[in-house]
């Protein structure tokens, strides 16, 4: 039996792994989006921080943006052979962590989520299973065999998508 | 002719190399005089916190970080570790994030601490650790700002913080999204609390903005200058 390999997927990166796999990463108001391809048996996961880099001096990496990060992840997996319609996604995050706190963050979250789900329209991959928005962080592992997602909150509650 | 072009080549590469030094001295008295300021708003911060749970508060670690934001998770390493935090921002453009943490678990043995201290009781229900967690960062960040307000001079006016129990890299990457809008680079100051021998440890974390990154080197600058 193959030993299963834990990846951890931080900020603004991109993990593409073949079974047996799981990725795994933590996020508040940023986003986990996992794409897979079922009959291809590989998938992978990005950590995306906000939802565009327009205005920025920063342009940073293409995974820390919603718009970019969308489209690199589906190429990188097309370039291991996938086909384009095979791919399907699922996410998770987009908290509004600080309800207290001034608007700025609040919207990070809502706008992540609004501009991952544009930006896989665009790239026309469907949204097979989401858990966004909410005041909770997640802990996330994804089963590149399955692609199935297991979500854990602090307080304990487990969902699996 | 060769000769005179070969000055002016090595004059230049001697300005440059020159001008390449100053920036580099600037850059460390900036390093510096952040460190100084950190310690400074770090070691009030820690007698208040001395004062209130009547043990000796160490100071564990003193670091002062200028990377990416994305990199920060990496720097703190507490990963997915269930912790309470208690947040202060302070709003504006000369502003910044502080961020008080505890294990979960651990601050629970400091709140006893700070109960019996005040009450002569350790029962800690959860509605008073509300209360007294926000109350124990309330004069924790205030020392730490009233001690960098007095040694630079500006008014920084302490908001009322708030807390939350969350796996600590979800509630940091809130403030580094809101960070990466900002700036390129983070200003990361971080230290470590010890209270007593087993008691609680706590991390103290500010993240200047850059107006404020600016004011606060311009102020002590002109301090140093007297």
């Amino acid at each position: 039996m193959l030993e299963l390999n834990v990846v951890r997927v931080g900020m603004s990166e991109m993990k593409i792994a073949d079974p047996p796999t799981i990725l795994i990463t933590t996020v508040g108001s940023c986003i986990a989006l996992c794409m897979y391809a079922r009959r291809f048996r590989i998938g992978g996961m990005v950590h995306i921080v906000l939802p565009t880099n327009n205005g920025l001096k920063d342009e940073g990496s293409p995974f820390k943006f919603a718009d970019t990060a969308v489209p690199a992840l589906a190429s990188a997996l097309i370039s291991r052979g996938v086909r384009r319609g095979s791919l399907e996604a699922k996410i998770a995050g987009g908290a509004n962590m600080f309800a207290m706190l001034d608007n700025t963050v609040l919207n990070i979250g809502r706008k992540n989520v609004a501009m991952v789900k544009t930006a896989l329209a665009r790239e026309g991959i469907p949204i097979v299973a989401e858990d966004v928005g909410g005041t909770c962080g997640r802990r996330i592992e994804f089963d590149v065999a399955s692609g199935k997602l297991k979500i854990i909150t602090i307080k304990g509650e487990v969902k699996i998508l | 002719m060769r000769i005179l072009k070969d000055k002016v080549e090595i004059q230049t590469s001697l300005e440059e190399k020159i001008k390449y030094e100053v920036e580099l001295d600037e850059e460390a008295m900036e390093m510096d005089i952040l460190r100084e300021i950190g310690s400074i708003g770090t070691g009030n911060a820690a007698t208040a916190l001395s004062e209130l749970v009547q043990q000796k508060i160490s100071i564990d670690v003193l670091d002062l970080h200028i990377v990416p934001p994305i990199q920060v998770p990496d720097i703190l390493g507490l990963g997915d570790m269930p912790a309470t935090v208690v947040y202060e921002r302070l709003p504006g453009d000369a502003g910044c994030d502080m961020l008080l943490v505890f294990e979960r678990d651990e601050v629970k043995k400091l709140l006893s601490i700070m109960m019996q201290a005040s009450f002569g009781s350790e029962e800690v229900d959860e509605a008073m650790e509300a209360t007294a967690v926000e109350e124990l960062g309330n004069i924790v960040l205030g020392a730490f700002l009233s001690a960098i307000s007095d040694f630079t001079g500006l008014t920084l006016v302490p908001v009322p913080p708030k807390h939350k129990i969350e796996i600590f890299d979800a509630i940091l990457d809130g403030f580094l999204a809101k960070l990466c809008l900002q700036r390129k680079d983070a200003v990361l100051f971080k230290t470590r609390f010890k209270c007593g021998q087993e008691i609680a440890q706590g991390m103290l974390i500010v993240f200047f903005s850059e107006e404020l990154q600016k004011l606060l080197v311009q102020k002590s600058k002109e301090w140093i200058k007297g």
